[in-house]
């Protein structure tokens, strides 16, 4: 009995964690830390002459700047998450650099809608009444769904590259 | 979550239309307007202990820059005739920056490159042009309406003809060019159009940068003279003596016949008027009338490749049949309606015949 009580109140807390607003959710410490950057690439020269290529943030661009987009998950709690999926689209003005969408343990797959998924192969346009196969620079939409958990500590990250129109 | 991919959907849309207008101006498909702020949003889902949590945005955004451009486009050749005022050339003005501009214009001659300057209108006889901007959009110089020297405002992207207006110097001979050289200038706005001034210094979030990527186009358009050219020749030949009596054998001897043959040729590429063609019978000889062409004509008269016509050159300056000939004292005259016009690349031939003395 005292057993079953025990697992009632086991159940039930959990209940309770994955019921909860949002507010209650973000005093747990299980929230991970999401951020996303737009950076372009900069080659820097060090103080020994070596040209080297680094991201550097972007606040301003003119049309035509490479723009590199990155999404970083960092799992701050003390339990693994799991069935990570980052989302993520080409802004409006931009258009996407083919096989720019990229992350580690992740399968990428696109979308032109938003709504229909696909891997590159799957993805087809409908073109005065003829199905092609869709371009990359018409890919709007990305998810990255990551291959198991992301243990605490660590980081899943995604990226992907699109031009300012 | 739900409300999430609503979001998302919403802003999907909005992206493929937008892509579908873009496509259809594929030239100035890298030129987003200055100020616009460029958002994006990731969105990571995930479950703890197999129940999903409440999804996670994050938003990364900048601001789009002003970038200075333009696109000046001639490169026409206009046909002209000496002595031609406002001739017309065309020049078509884009502006390529990505927010509104000024432009200021001018049109000058070259001092290599061609043959003679233009003058400047309104018949001033120096070197120079004029210019005007298509106030209406139709293409078409308007005396009227197209009165603008400059271009205050000019949209992102959109164009404008500009109109070179130059007075040809009548002196300017058949094939030989003018090139009309005009440069515009991307100037800003504000009042007093200063020049566009590139920001320097860092990258500041928050602010747009002005990138003068090309302020100033230049571009040539081609005035080509396409003129009448005249030439005239006359040679002489002896038709017959009163020994030898005929061609190739006569000799230029007292009593032989002589035919004189008077050519002018059209080398240019424009018809000329031809008022008449006048020739002093030579001294020593007599006017040989009535002649001997066909019907006992005394002129014989050929127009580019047709066949000769004949007319009779009545003496006392009074041409009584009206036909175009008629001697005035001992010079022929022979003028409409028996020649008009020499044609472009032809001749109009005039033949006589006189008696040596």
């Amino acid at each position: 009995m005292l057993k079953g009580i025990q697992k009632f109140a086991g159940v039930a807390a959990v209940l309770a964690c994955g019921l909860s607003s949002q507010a209650f959710a973000q005093t747990q410490t299980c929230v991970p830390v999401l951020k996303s950057v737009a950076e372009v690439e900069k080659e820097v020269v060090d103080a020994k002459g070596v040209k080297s290529t680094k991201l550097m943030p972007l606040a301003t661009a003119t049309p035509g700047t490479l723009v590199i987009y990155t999404t970083t998950a960092s799992n701050g709690c003390k339990q693994p998450i799991d069935n990570i999926e980052i989302s993520n689209f080409v802004p409006e003005h931009m258009t996407y650099v083919a096989s720019s969408a990229m992350a580690t343990g992740a399968e990428v797959t696109y979308s032109l809608d938003g709504k229909t998924f696909g891997t590159a192969d799957q993805l087809t346009v409908l073109e005065n009444g003829v199905s092609r196969k869709a371009r990359a620079d018409e890919y709007k939409f990305f998810r990255w769904a990551f291959k198991g958990s992301l243990a605490p500590g660590a980081q899943a990250a995604a990226s992907f590259r699109a031009v300012l129109n | 979550m739900i409300l999430v991919l609503k979001q998302m959907r919403r802003v999907g849309l909005a992206v493929v239309a937008l892509g579908a207008i873009g496509l259809s101006g594929t030239a100035f498909a890298q030129n987003t307007a200055s100020g616009t702020s460029v958002v994006n949003t990731a969105t990571v889902n995930y479950t703890v202990n197999a129940i999903a949590q409440t999804p996670i945005n994050a938003s990364a955004t900048f601001l789009v820059d002003t970038v200075i451009n333009l696109n000046l486009t001639g490169g026409t050749t206009v046909n002209v005739t000496p002595g031609q005022l406002n001739a017309v050339t065309v020049f078509t003005l884009t502006n390529t920056s990505n927010i509104a501009s000024a432009f200021t214009l001018a049109a000058a001659n070259t001092a290599t490159g061609d043959d003679f300057d233009m003058n400047q209108p309104p018949a001033t006889g120096t070197p120079g042009y004029i210019l005007r901007v298509d106030a209406n959009g139709n293409g078409t110089y308007e005396p009227g309406t197209d009165t603008a020297t400059t271009i205050p405002t000019l949209a992102r992207n959109a164009s404008v003809v500009v109109f070179v207006l130059g007075d040809v110097p009548a002196t300017a001979a058949n094939t030989n060019t003018s090139i009309a050289r005009l440069t515009a200038n991307a100037r800003d706005t504000a009042v007093g159009n200063p020049a566009w001034v590139a920001s320097v210094g860092a990258d500041v979030a928050g602010t747009v940068q002005i990138v003068v990527r090309n302020s100033t186009a230049t571009v040539d358009d081609t005035y080509v003279v396409s003129s009448a050219a005249l030439s005239v020749a006359k040679t002489s030949a002896v038709i017959s003596d009163p020994f030898n009596l005929v061609s190739p054998n006569a000799k230029a001897i007292p009593g032989a016949v002589m035919e004189y043959t008077i050519t002018v040729n059209n080398t240019g590429a424009q018809p000329a008027t031809l008022n008449s063609v006048s020739d002093p019978v030579p001294a020593l000889t007599t006017y040989l009338f009535p002649g001997q062409y066909t019907g006992a004509r005394d002129v014989s008269i050929q127009v580019g490749a047709g066949a000769p016509t004949f007319c009779i050159a009545e003496a006392g300056g009074v041409d009584s049949n009206i036909d175009g000939c008629v001697r005035t004292g001992s010079t022929l005259t022979v003028g409409a309606p028996a020649i008009t016009t020499v044609a472009a690349s032809s001749s109009v031939i005039v033949k006589f015949r006189v008696t040596i003395n």
